[in-house]
């Protein structure tokens, strides 16, 4: 068998006891990890060979998460972190994309049952269950039923998002993801051994989880949060003296008010902040101008992690470099010299799971295309201009407008809507759907109709209805939408 | 800002509906406003009564509707 990420990470640690991940679960070393992995492999042989076998881990807690994670992997099967965070419409869409042959589940989270989806996806299906009400004791589950195919291509993990038509997409990833992101992290963080390094990005996430190996396998001691909760978030950076951090400028921001606004010294031994998924806005610069530590800004994207860094700090500019083994190019310029950034990498894209199709329209003849538009500056620079695709970026999160367009207009009232984002003080963006249908219909029979079907996040923050959509060359005009969103949420306030 | 008042405010920030909202209703269990959404609740309630950010230091206090009350206003009895 070739080399595991288990191994490549296990493999050469020197120091077996040294503190390596910590979360509000606690500290674990390495030893405690391979203790908790030993356990998890105990009940994986319940179920004989897994080799070949997808297993979706929906687990909040780090230490649980990590060791289910290492430990299918060990055994040689593929893990697909799936987000806590989603409900019942967009965690079946994922389980019926990956198709499972075994599931770790908590039984729920915030009074959402994990477990009655999980039991009714699995039924009439030959899968196995493992379902915990606290992620330490864990009840297995047979079912019988249609025999689902192994994996016949080697992969490590499946990570799962949503589509950009709200259908999700699962990214490949193999083991030199991994290799190669070790100087993705390492030349904007500048690694030191006696590091506390706190990454933000969920563990379910690519970048989230990739972080906290490459971070492991360096040997840094990683910290990462179970709770999106500000102050169990502060309460973790006050116990563990974090002196750099991986995170979003919203959710950054929403650390600095409160921060700011209280005498505790959250931020006294934060010496760099490295900030991803968001632009950076003026407003941003304008609220940490005060802040002492560095703040530096990267670029990447989950289906081929880290491309670009700026070395500046954000509050004097930003001027993109490329990390080691990247290329960049502009494709289909306009006559302002704007085009879709695409990147040429050393390592391939791993592809989406089951979708070829959707491969080949991202990825072109080894060239990526980012779906972001830019262009080269007086100065010779690369700038980020915008975004070629209509995703919402909230809080560091991901939103596909498809996805929600698709929920709300499931709702027998609604005859069509539309989703935009626009600026938000808090969440970078915020979700504004503009809804057609019945003249009965009400905002808060569309709110209680998307409790339970949408993760949190992505339901919209504001609900505008509307008796004709704005059309251009046949689309409906997301621009003018934008600006009736801003124009009327102005005049409520 | 009456415990009415502030019902409506949550009720309008969150997008709540009104009667889902009472003193023991959590914010996270019973209303659904996540982490982020609460630091946008707690922002927008600063700007309309401002008040010191370190009496919300405490989860417990971002537990419940009623918690929160108490803790904006500087009062611990029951509203």
């Amino acid at each position: 068998m070739s080399k595991t990420l288990f191994n490549w990470l296990f493999d050469h640690v020197k120091d077996e006891n040294k503190v390596i991940v910590s979360s509000q679960s606690g500290d674990y070393s390495y030893k405690d990890l391979l203790a908790e992995i030993n356990k998890y492999e105990s009940l994986l042989n319940q179920l004989g060979d897994i080799k070949g076998k997808r297993v979706a881990i929906i687990v909040p807690k780090l230490p649980a998460f990590l060791s289910i994670s290492f430990a299918v992997n060990k055994l040689g099967g593929i893990f697909v972190p799936i987000s806590p965070m989603l409900r019942s419409e967009d965690l079946m869409s994922i389980l019926d994309l990956i198709q499972p042959h075994i599931v770790f589940s908590v039984d729920e989270v915030n009074q959402f049952s994990f477990k009655s989806r999980v039991l009714q996806w699995a039924e009439n299906k030959q899968v196995s269950l493992f379902l915990s009400p606290d992620c330490k004791n864990w009840n297995l589950h047979s079912f019988t039923g249609e025999i689902i195919p192994l994996e016949e291509e080697p992969m490590t993990l499946i990570v799962c998002t949503s589509g950009s038509t709200g259908v999700p997409k699962g990214i490949v990833v193999h083991l030199e993801y991994f290799e190669k992101m070790i100087g993705g992290f390492n030349i904007p963080l500048s690694f030191h051994k006696e590091d506390h390094i706190f990454i933000m990005p969920p563990m379910t996430s690519m970048i989230g989880l990739c972080a906290i190996m490459v971070l492991m396998k360096e040997n840094i001691h990683v910290l990462t949060t179970e709770s999106y909760s500000i102050p169990d978030v502060l309460r973790l950076m006050q116990n563990h003296k974090i002196n750099k951090i991986f995170t979003s400028p919203s959710l950054f921001r929403a650390i600095y008010l409160f921060a700011q606004n209280t005498n505790a010294s959250f931020l006294d031994y934060l010496a760099l902040v490295m900030l991803a998924g968001e632009p950076v806005t003026d407003d941003f610069i304008k609220l940490i101008k005060n802040l002492n530590c560095k703040i530096i800004i990267t670029y990447g994207m989950s289906e081929v992690g880290g491309l670009l860094y700026s070395p500046l700090d954000i509050r004097e500019g930003i001027e993109w470099h490329q990390l080691s083994g990247v290329e960049y190019k502009l494709k289909d310029q306009n006559d302002e010299g704007i085009g879709e950034i695409a990147f040429k990498l050393d390592i391939p894209f791993g592809g989406y799971y089951k979708r070829p199709d959707l491969t080949k329209e991202v990825f072109d003849d080894g060239w990526f295309l980012s779906g972001d538009l830019g262009r080269i500056n007086d100065e010779q620079k690369l700038e980020i201009v915008g975004r070629k695709k209509d995703m919402i970026k909230k809080g560091g999160q991901q939103i596909i407008p498809g996805e929600v367009e698709k929920i709300i207009a499931n709702h027998p009232q609604v005859k069509k809507a539309v989703v935009v984002g626009i600026p938000h003080q808090v969440y970078g963006e915020q979700v504004i759907a503009f809804v057609q249908g019945d003249a009965s219909l009400t905002k808060q029979e569309i709110y209680h109709y998307l409790t339970d079907k949408l993760a949190r996040f992505k339901v919209p923050d504001e609900i505008l209805f509307i008796e004709e959509f704005p059309i251009i060359q046949g689309k409906v005009d997301k621009i003018t939408l934008r600006k009736i969103a801003i124009q009327k949420l102005q005049i409520t306030k | 800002m009456t415990f009415e008042e502030f019902k409506q405010f949550i009720s309008k920030v969150g997008n709540v509906p009104l009667d889902m909202i009472h003193e023991d209703a959590s914010f996270r269990d019973d209303l659904n406003i996540d982490s982020l959404h609460m630091v946008n609740l707690l922002i927008e309630l600063n700007n309309h009564i401002p008040f010191d950010f370190a009496v919300v230091q405490d989860a417990e206090v971002l537990q419940t509707v009623g918690s929160l009350y108490r803790a904006v206003k500087g009062v611990k009895a029951n509203v």
